[in-house]
């Protein structure tokens, strides 16, 4: 992995400005969340403290610093989405799933989490499966894409 | 360099004429007016705007309140404070009830609290009552971020005054801001501590409570305490600092901003190293050797009594062992009493000092400012003289190229720069402000950079500098003080009557050690039941530089005053030095201002005690004659790798005796070029065994990028008994 | 010159005196009552719980005009808790035989954990005696001193011309 992070960097001038595809990187290898080991690492590769890549990592919203499922639910709540029932669609995920924005469901398969606006205005909800967009998503849609992810597994 | 381009600003109607380019923080402060600022701090690169307390109406701009700290002096600028708008003024008092929102009613318990400018400014620009009802945020605390540092979040305005300084000054990168907006905080990594040599310094950035010394938790509120503005005695450079203290007890140390020497920040050795004063070994009372009994207290004049048999028993075949952290004064008093009063004028000097490196004399801040850098010699400079290390790297901020060389071999690779065909011989000799730096043993006092630097033409560039940096934190006032005592020379006392130990630096010098084994008698002067007291007849309580009045020579040459900032339990060594002189005949002022005054009609030209002055001004260089090299020492041959050993920044007496501090302590790592550890298959982290004749050492392998091929560097207290050269494996 | 008609008259006015009544009070055998609000030893106080309200910021001590407080703070931890904050005061003194009984001490204190009190009788044989520690702030004072009718003090003046 490290070697793989250095190749990236060789594209930039400085090998810090690869920070953030070496976090993404990392985040693929560690099973979609960056562990403390991770930031060892790219900090290792970059040249750069660990505590550093932290910072940076914590800035950005798709990188995790706890565990996530095998699937990432992520679903807008956003204004327009808002305006269209997204706190519904929210409402039925959480049924669905027995867990609250932000947790991962018992049996480690899906984690549902809360997003700001993921530009799919004009669709809303929108609802992010696994980094692919589903718009737009009622909250009759919801059994359906639970159901589509437990059958995945 | 060109006159910058002055321009005229009015502040609130008073017109000013600075430098084009100067901060607006500034050009108000010429006009006599004051801009609040918390984040703002130009010691730490360019001005970010994060707090907003700096507020102000500019005309021309657009109609809303601009951050005065990220402007600059503009000609015709007419610029309005709190002082004359309204607008500035709502701004700066709405801006200091949104940092009020969240900041915890801790005055009362905070350590900051007296002394914080937070307090300051809501006071004299914020609002006098608060609008918030709804509960603050709360965060545990404090939370050690390192056992010399406290964090309390609640605290944190999120000025980014630390991040910047772990960022861009310290560049050690360990403290930073993590998540975003209203959830950032500042945090280490993980639950590692802060570790780093100047961490320390963030707590005086700190314009609020939230980072502060741990050392200094709940000890003194700022009007319980007394300042004492000092030097640092514990390395060479000599920073500027102020002694906090109360009730008799130094309880911190803080910077006092010389910009010339330190630039305002001091290491964490400097700050938190006060804690030895108060150790559980300190000796205060001298210690007679009784037969049968081993060391017994005795009183002051039995001590004195029996340090004149002593002396008397020698008949002048004594051999006095220096340290390099006494004073000025009570070396040249100690220097009167052996070498006139004795005629011995043997001595273990704790240094070699070479004049020659005075003809290249430069202020350390010049080196912010050079061009082309070349450190040559086994020892990190961070290790040796840390403040020099924050030069560097500002030089390096500046665009300046510091090349490392000669690591095992100093001497060889000056002669080698200055040779005629070296590419960076070459490029020093073209450069406008070349700086040459000798950090590690070996070095003939900077006769070898010296001889250097004048072959590659720095004689004729004013700008040029070379520093040598010396062992001991004053060293050189030591050597200069010894040899200004007396113009006579002596053959060294062989057998030697008795060993004269000045001080715990020389306690602990295996060479001084040995020299006591063939000394009939051994006199000591220690602070601590350390090494000594195993092997004196007779041991006087020493004093620390916290505890001490006279002058100190730092690396620059520059001589600074050492104030006394805590009375010692003992009497100081210049009392007793000047009672023992005066029953040899000689006469010693026990008054450190007197002693001054006849050392410096000798050496310092005649400068009078009183004006060494609060900051003291560096002396011109100095011409010499012609220099000469003298030849380096020869490498030792044999297979393996050149061991390299270097005396860490954390260690000697006064740390160890510090608990704070023992987590800065140097990891028992044995540092490796990539080269060799590519070679012997090595990886960062591997536990090794290091080799030499007989004996093995454990330690773990580093990998520094800096290091060059064939030498291993092993700090000094793990590489103990370790020979010349090594062989690295992996165990 | 002498003036004997004048030394009769001044005599006059020292007979007179005899046949009034004396205003000498029996001090200690009569104790005049001080007004509710006089300030004489301090106390320091506690919450219900029995946590001292002092948190040792030495405000009071910053305060003070004649110095006589002395203030070292330390740290509450979880197994020695002393006050509610995260700190308390280790060593609280008072130099009795320095204080002017000024107040500024209670005035300063942020947590109303000192206050002073009305007894006056505090005399002691050693002046090192007359520092009093933490300990003795916290107790409460023996009561030695009467205390005037609060209500008499704090009516207006007219009245208490009309009633004394």
């Amino acid at each position: 992995m490290i070697d793989e992070i250095r190749r990236v960097a060789e594209q930039y001038p400085v090998a810090r400005s690869a920070i953030l595809p070496a976090l993404r990187i990392a985040q693929e290898r560690h099973g979609g969340w960056l562990p403390p080991e991770a930031f060892e690492e790219v900090g290792e590769a970059l040249d750069l403290t660990p505590a550093y890549c932290k910072a940076v990592a914590s800035f950005y919203d798709m990188f995790h610093l706890e565990p996530v499922g095998r699937h990432l639910v992520e679903l807008c709540t956003n204004v327009s989405c808002a305006l269209v029932g997204a706190q519904q669609v929210l409402e039925a995920f959480e049924e669905e799933l027995g867990v609250r924005p932000g947790e991962t469901t018992e049996d480690g398969a899906v984690t549902l989490r809360t997003i700001e606006c993921a530009g799919g205005c004009g669709w809303g909800t929108v609802v992010v499966v696994d980094h692919r967009y589903r718009e737009p998503v009622r909250a009759e849609d919801v059994p359906g894409i639970v159901q589509e992810l437990r059958d995945a597994d | 360099m060109s006159v910058p381009e002055l321009v005229t600003v009015s502040v609130d109607g008073r017109e000013v004429q600075v430098p084009k380019g100067t901060g607006l923080v500034e050009t108000a402060l010429a006009a006599g007016i004051e801009i609040p600022v918390f984040c703002y701090e130009p010691r730490l690169g360019p001005a970010i705007g994060a707090c907003r307390m700096c507020l102000v109406e500019v005309e021309g701009m657009p109609p809303k309140p601009q951050a005065a700290c990220t402007l600059t002096a503009q000609d015709g600028m007419v610029v309005k404070t709190a002082l004359t708008s309204q607008l500035a003024r709502n701004a700066q008092n709405a801006t200091l009830e949104f940092i009020l929102v969240n900041h915890p009613l801790d005055c009362p318990v905070c350590d900051k609290g007296g002394e914080c400018p937070l307090q300051d400014l809501t006071f004299r620009f914020g609002p006098g009552r608060t609008r918030m009802t709804f509960p603050k945020r709360t965060f545990d605390k404090p939370i050690p971020i390192s056992p010399t540092i406290s964090l309390d979040r609640e605290r944190c305005i999120l000025c980014y005054r630390c991040t910047r300084f772990s960022e861009s000054v310290a560049e050690d990168g360990e403290l930073v801001a993590v998540n975003r907006g209203a959830q950032s905080m500042i945090a280490t990594f993980e639950d590692e501590p802060y570790r780093g040599r100047f961490s320390g310094n963030v707590t005086e950035l700190c314009p609020v409570g939230a980072l502060l010394p741990t050392t200094y938790r709940f000890e003194a509120r700022p009007w319980e305490i007394q300042t004492v503005p000092t030097v640092c005695g514990l390395c060479p450079v000599g920073c500027n600092v102020n002694v906090t203290t109360r009730e008799g007890k130094v309880k911190r140390v803080l910077s006092r901003n010389h910009p010339d020497v330190d630039g305002g920040w001091i290491c964490d050795k400097g700050r938190f190293a006060f804690g030895h004063l108060g150790a559980r070994d300190r000796i205060v009372d001298p210690l007679r050797r009784q037969r049968r009994r081993g060391l017994q207290p005795a009183g002051w004049d039995e001590a004195v009594d029996e340090a004149e048999r002593l002396l008397r028993a020698a008949q002048g075949r004594i051999v006095t062992a220096l340290s390099g952290s006494e004073t000025v004064e009570q070396a040249y008093g100690l220097a009167k009493l052996m070498r006139t009063g004795l005629g011995a004028h043997t001595a273990v000097l704790p240094e070699e000092i070479s004049d020659a490196v005075d003809g290249f004399r430069l202020p350390l801040s010049a080196i912010a400012g050079a061009e082309l850098i070349v450190v040559v010699g086994d020892d990190p400079v961070e290790e040796r003289a840390p403040i020099v290390d924050l030069w560097l790297r500002a030089a390096r901020r500046n665009g300046a190229e510091v090349v490392t060389t000669g690591v095992g071999g100093g001497a060889k690779a000056c002669r080698q720069l200055a040779g005629e065909d070296d590419e960076l011989g070459r490029r020093l000799r073209e450069s406008d402000r070349p700086v040459l730096i000798w950090s590690g043993s070996g070095g003939a006092g900077g006769a070898h950079v010296a001889a250097c630097a004048e072959r590659l033409g720095f004689g004729s560039k004013p700008d040029s500098g070379v520093f040598y940096l010396p062992l001991t934190p004053n060293g050189r006032g030591v050597v200069e003080a010894w040899s200004a005592a007396s113009d006579d020379e002596g053959p060294d006392p062989d057998p030697i009557g008795l060993l004269f130990v000045s001080g715990d630096e020389a306690a602990s010098d295996p060479s001084v050690r040995s020299l006591a084994e063939r000394a009939d008698a051994v006199i000591a002067t220690t602070m601590f039941q350390g090494s000594a007291v195993g092997w004196a007849d007779l041991v006087l309580p020493g004093t620390s530089y916290l505890e001490r009045d006279g002058t100190f020579v730092n690396l620059e040459g520059r001589l600074q005053r050492l104030r006394r900032a805590v009375v010692p339990p003992t009497p100081d060594e210049l009392a007793w030095i000047s009672q023992l002189a005066g029953r040899f005949g000689v006469e010693v002022s026990p008054y450190p201002s007197v002693v001054f005054g006849e050392l410096s009609e000798r050496i310092f030209g005649g400068l009078p005690y009183g004006e060494v002055g609060e900051r003291a001004a560096l002396r011109g260089r100095e011409p010499t004659g012609e220099l000469r090299a003298p030849a380096p020492a020869a490498t030792p041959k044999g297979r393996g790798l050149r061991l390299v050993r270097y005396r860490p920044l954390f260690s000697g007496a006064a740390v160890e005796r510090v608990p704070e501090l023992a987590f800065q302590r140097p990891a028992a790592e044995v540092q490796l070029s990539p080269q060799d550890a590519r070679r012997l298959r090595i990886k960062a982290g591997d536990e090794v065994d290091v080799r030499s004749n007989g004996t093995s050492r454990r330690l773990r392998a580093r990998i520094d990028k800096g290091l060059v091929a064939g030498v291993a560097r092993i700090a000094d207290e793990h590489a103990e008994e370790l020979q010349a050269t090594v062989e690295v494996a992996r165990a | 010159m002498p003036q004997p008609l004048d030394t009769v008259k001044g005599f006059g006015v020292t007979f007179k005196q005899i046949f009034k009544k004396p205003i000498t009070q029996e001090y200690p055998e009569v104790k005049r009552p001080v007004y509710p609000r006089f300030r004489g030893r301090h106390r320091l106080w506690r919450f219900e719980n029995g946590l001292e309200k002092c948190v040792g910021c030495s405000l009071c001590a910053a305060a003070c005009p004649a110095d006589c407080i002395r203030v070292v703070a330390a740290e509450n931890t979880p197994d020695n808790r002393i006050s509610a904050g995260e700190r308390y005061a280790r060593i609280y003194e008072i130099n009795m035989s320095r204080c002017i009984f000024c107040g500024y001490c209670e005035l300063a204190c942020p947590f109303d954990a000192i206050t002073l009190g009305n007894e006056y009788e505090i005399s002691e044989y050693a002046r090192d005696d007359q520092i009093y520690t933490k300990d003795m702030l916290l107790a409460p004072p023996i009561k030695r001193t009467p205390v005037a009718d609060a209500e008499l003090y704090d009516t207006p003046i007219p009245y208490y011309k009309e009633h004394a």
